[in-house]
């Protein structure tokens, strides 16, 4: 179990770690996401002994490390790019922790072959480590660091240089190799998806310090702080005001959720909009001669509701199988409302521009105003 | 992914690496300061203190201060006459040089022919050749009794031409090297945006080459600024630079104390340019956006670009090859036609005044070449890693240090040798100095060589071989030394061809029943006769083939383009 203690560091005047207080369970991998800058590979370097904190403690299953080098804490740690050594082969490399403990060479042989075999390289044992592409290098990185079988292992944003297929591939091969058998690891990354993918655990590093830590589904859905929602990517934030059960906000009026709804009249609260909560409630001329929206999703029980957000259509973006609308808020910033396709509807090709009066099922084009409600179920308010 | 699953540790007790051998850490604070006292004393010793007594016998000729001799630089018509001579030739040399050259780097950096890296390998020997080797072979093509009718040994012209043949390569390779990687779509953009041809060369091609042409001028200035052995034989008794007037005052006239002063003049001009160089380098540092090679250079299309490459390629094969070959024809050439018989005489003293037979200078050459090299690498190694691995005004300080020598005129080393070396023990005639004025000149060539690649090992690769256990010694062992021995190689092979081909400073101290090959040359030149002559271009036949074959070791040696030369 890796313990942290109020580690603290400063470059100059530059205070880079803040009193950090953090533990890693054994087998749990535990991801440091935050902005570059933000101390977390500065962090993992302090854990590593590559760093030397001003104060604070690591401590390793209750032992102190203060003093004891990097090359014999029989920690690993997986460079940004890889860090290979480029006089070396793919085996050589592999072999080289255990050639620092003094491995048997028979010995070393037969582990290399295991450890290259585990991740799938095991024809590769005697090519250089100059040709091999980034998904193979970043392989070889992770089979050299894992090979003198190290009690923690440490990832300093190991997918960062590849491109976004291959990195969420990997981050799903590694998610399966560090779980099975179950690897104790730090994990530095600042995708937030990468770090939901690999980790068990995420703690969120802003400034020298962990603003927020937990599971990534409990981050999700509980940001303890705007920084940390604004971070996580959530633009919908607004300050709203309680009155009968709904929240007055300068955007416009709608339900709130079930656990902010015994909150006293006139309170204040932080509320995050996220695009699941919200959805197109038909155009605003639908509105105006009351017919029952088409367009309102899985949900069709909330007809057209009477309290709703209202907008123009700013852009229409497609991706991953589906429209999301931008929707520019009349009082309000520009928010993204999925526009779901239902089942058995065809996705309508291009929007084509409008001859005659426009089918209903055709996704809205950019300028229409619209209306956008709220799934007060999926409300969430800051701090709850 | 794989079948089997490795076992990983189980967690509990210590789990720590035992700690191993101790011996390092008693031995580090006794070795650091070596690395660093061992060079440095080594350039205190044969650098500083040479100039030093320069200085002193400059101004302090008889053991008061007088400062006669730069009067007397002054007031003598000769002298000034030299020093005037010294920079009109070697601006005219460094013009011609770029007019000469800048087309052939253009060809090289942008377009694709067959043959083209034995061409740009074809094109450095030139650079890389003796002085002495290149003053015979243009005594062989212009001189009295040489290849073209008419005999311009005694001209202007044929020391420019040397000066040329001699520089062509830092231009192609300095402006042509920058000019590679410079993406051509800006000239395609100034082109599109209503750019002449000569316009988008002058507006933007030429300003994004400024820092490469004027790396190359002012190498190409400073070298035939300092020429000495191109100018003692090619300019006869009409044309003498600094160089050659300190030669004369100290060989022929044993006026020590004038000789002084203008080694004083010349090092104070070398600085000076240094440092406008340094200012004008500073101020133009801008960050260009710089592609692959590969990206930017294709196949010549049409007669009209197939045949500015052939006329590039076709000038560099005759102005530089020529030389060469008639130098090699003279080798064979006898009253008798074609034969070995120079080859032959070589091993005879008979009609020289040498007190040894050619022959054992190509002995004495190698043995000083050897020993040369391997002081040179261990110094500069040592060197070397000093500037690479500490920061901080020392480490910068002792930089510029190690690349003094760089500056400094061969002349002036053997100079500040022949005075430095007199007191308490007379050492000027010991053979011991010869090496180690050689390797003074090589040691920056081999800190240059490898410091770049000691610097290029990042951080990380060190890192990672600590966080898999090794000890910092190991580290080195493991890391450090199996990157940099490549690069010593190279520096070692280059420093044995700088101490092959070395001249200026052997004159100074060389023992007559000693000469190495260069000296062996120009003495025979100073002799009369075709026999004397034909040994001549023979021995520098043999002088050229010897450090043409350590230059090509080095490319053998060379991994990727690390290293600064």
């Amino acid at each position: 179990m890796l313990e942290l203690r109020q580690i603290r560091l400063a470059f100059g005047n530059l205070e880079v770690l803040r009193g950090i207080d953090l533990t890693v369970e054994d087998g749990e991998v535990l991801a440091l996401l935050g902005p570059s800058g933000s101390g977390k590979s500065t962090l993992l370097r302090v854990v590593a002994g590559l760093q030397r904190a001003d104060g604070g403690t690591v401590l390793w299953n209750g032992q102190d490390l203060t003093g004891v080098p990097p090359h014999r804490r029989n920690f690993g740690l997986m460079f940004q790019d890889y860090a290979l050594f480029p006089h070396r082969s793919v085996g050589e490399n592999v072999a080289f922790g255990l050639r620092m403990r003094r491995m048997d060479r028979r010995e070393v042989e037969s582990r290399v072959r295991e450890v290259l075999d585990w991740v799938g390289l095991s024809e590769f044992q005697h090519r250089a480590v100059t040709n091999l592409s980034g998904g193979e290098q970043q392989r070889v990185a992770l089979a050299r660091s894992l090979a003198p079988e190290p009690q923690l292992l440490m990832l300093d944003e190991p997918l960062g240089s590849l491109d976004r297929v291959l990195r969420e591939r990997l981050a799903l091969e590694l998610r399966g190799l560090l779980s099975d058998p179950a690897i104790t690891g730090l994990y530095v990354t600042h995708d937030q998806e990468e770090a939901f993918t690999v980790a068990d655990r995420v703690a969120i590093m802003n400034e020298g310090r962990i603003v927020q830590a937990g599971r990534p589904a409990d981050l999700w859905f509980r940001p303890e702080s705007e920084w940390v929602a604004r971070f996580l990517g959530m633009r919908g934030l607004v300050e709203a005001e309680v009155a009968e059960g709904r929240a007055l906000t300068p955007w416009g009026e709608f339900l709130l959720p079930e656990p902010s709804q015994n909150r006293p009249e006139g309170s204040r609260l932080t509320l995050i909009l996220r695009p699941e909560a919200l959805f197109l409630a038909g155009s605003a001329e639908e509105a105006a001669t009351q017919k029952p929206s088409t367009l309102s999703g899985p949900v069709p029980k909330i007809q057209a509701p009477p309290l709703h957000l209202t907008g123009r259509v700013a852009a229409l973006t497609f991706r991953d199988g589906r429209y999301r609308v931008m929707v520019q808020l009349e009082r309000g910033p520009t928010l993204e409302v999925p526009l779901e396709s239902q089942p058995g509807r065809r996705v309508p090709r291009e929007p084509q521009p409008s001859k005659g009066p426009r089918s209903t099922t055709a996704p809205p084009q950019i300028g229409d105003s619209v209306r956008v409600g709220v799934r007060p179920e999926l409300l969430t308010a800051l701090g709850d | 992914m794989g079948r089997n699953r490795p076992r990983l540790s189980t967690p509990g007790s210590s789990g720590l690496i035992p700690e191993t051998g101790r011996s390092s850490r008693f031995l580090r604070p006794l070795l650091r300061p070596l690395l660093f006292l061992i060079p440095a004393g080594f350039l205190g010793l044969l650098f500083l203190y040479p100039l030093g007594s320069i200085l002193a016998v400059s101004l302090f000729p008889g053991g008061d201060f007088d400062y006669g001799a730069f009067a007397d630089i002054l007031r003598r018509p000769a002298l000034r006459g030299a020093a005037w001579f010294t920079l009109w030739q070697a601006v005219l040399s460094t013009l011609l040089t770029l007019a000469a050259a800048m087309p052939a780097a253009y060809v090289f950096a942008r377009y694709d022919f067959p043959g083209k890296s034995l061409a740009r390998a074809a094109i450095t020997v030139p650079f890389v050749l003796p002085t002495v080797v290149v003053g015979s072979a243009f005594l062989a093509l212009l001189g009295p009794s040489g290849a073209l009718p008419l005999d311009l040994s005694r001209s202007v012209w044929a020391i420019l031409a040397a000066h040329v043949f001699y520089n062509y390569a830092v231009v192609v390779r300095t402006v042509g090297g920058l000019w590679a990687h410079l993406d051509p779509r800006a000239e395609e953009a100034a082109r599109v945006l209503g750019a002449g041809r000569l316009r988008t060369l002058w507006e933007v091609t030429l300003p994004r080459l400024r820092p490469a042409i004027a790396a190359a001028a002012a190498i190409v200035f400073l070298f035939t600024f300092t020429s000495f052995g191109v100018i003692i034989i090619l300019g006869g008794l009409r044309y003498a630079t600094i160089e050659v007037e300190i030669y004369r005052q100290t060989v022929s006239y044993l006026n020590l104390s004038v000789a002084a002063a203008l080694a004083v003049l010349q090092l104070a001009a070398v600085s000076l340019i240094l440092l406008l160089y340094a200012r004008y380098q500073e101020r133009g540092i801008r960050q260009q956006h710089l592609r692959p090679a590969e990206q930017n250079s294709r196949r010549p299309r049409g007669p009209r670009e197939w045949g500015f490459v052939a006329a590039n390629l076709g000038f560099a094969a005759v102005f530089l090859g020529g030389p060469l070959l008639v130098l090699i024809e003279r080798s064979v050439n006898t009253a008798e036609g074609y034969a070995l018989t120079y080859y032959r005489s070589l091993g005879e003293t008979g009609g020289t005044t040498l007190f040894v037979p050619p022959g054992e200078a190509l002995r004495n050459s190698l043995l000083f070449g050897v020993s040369a090299m391997l002081v040179a690498v261990l110094i500069g190694v040592m060197a070397a890693v000093v500037v690479s691995y500490r920061r901080g005004p020392l480490a910068r300080g002792f930089d510029m240090l190690l690349m003094l020598p760089l500056g400094t005129s061969a002349v002036t080393i053997g100079f500040g040798f022949l005075v430095a070396f007199d007191y308490p023990v007379d050492l000027r005639t010991s053979p011991v100095l010869i090496p180690l004025a050689h390797s003074l000149v090589a040691i920056p060539f081999v800190v240059r060589t490898t410091a770049p690649v000691m610097r290029s090992i990042r951080a990380p690769l060190r890192e990672s071989a600590a966080m898999l256990g090794a000890t910092p010694a190991r580290v080195w062992r493991e890391i450090d030394l199996p990157l940099v021995t490549r690069s010593a190689l190279v520096g070692a092979a280059f420093a044995l061809a700088i101490s092959l081909g070395e001249f200026g400073a052997t004159a100074f101290i060389v023992r007559p029943d000693t000469p190495t090959l260069p000296i062996a040359i120009f003495r025979l030149l100073g002799q009369p006769g075709s026999l004397n002559f034909g040994r001549a271009m023979a021995m520098s036949t043999v002088l050229m083939v010897v450090t043409a074959g350590a230059i090509l070791l080095v490319e053998r040696f060379r991994v990727g383009n690390t290293g600064e030369f």
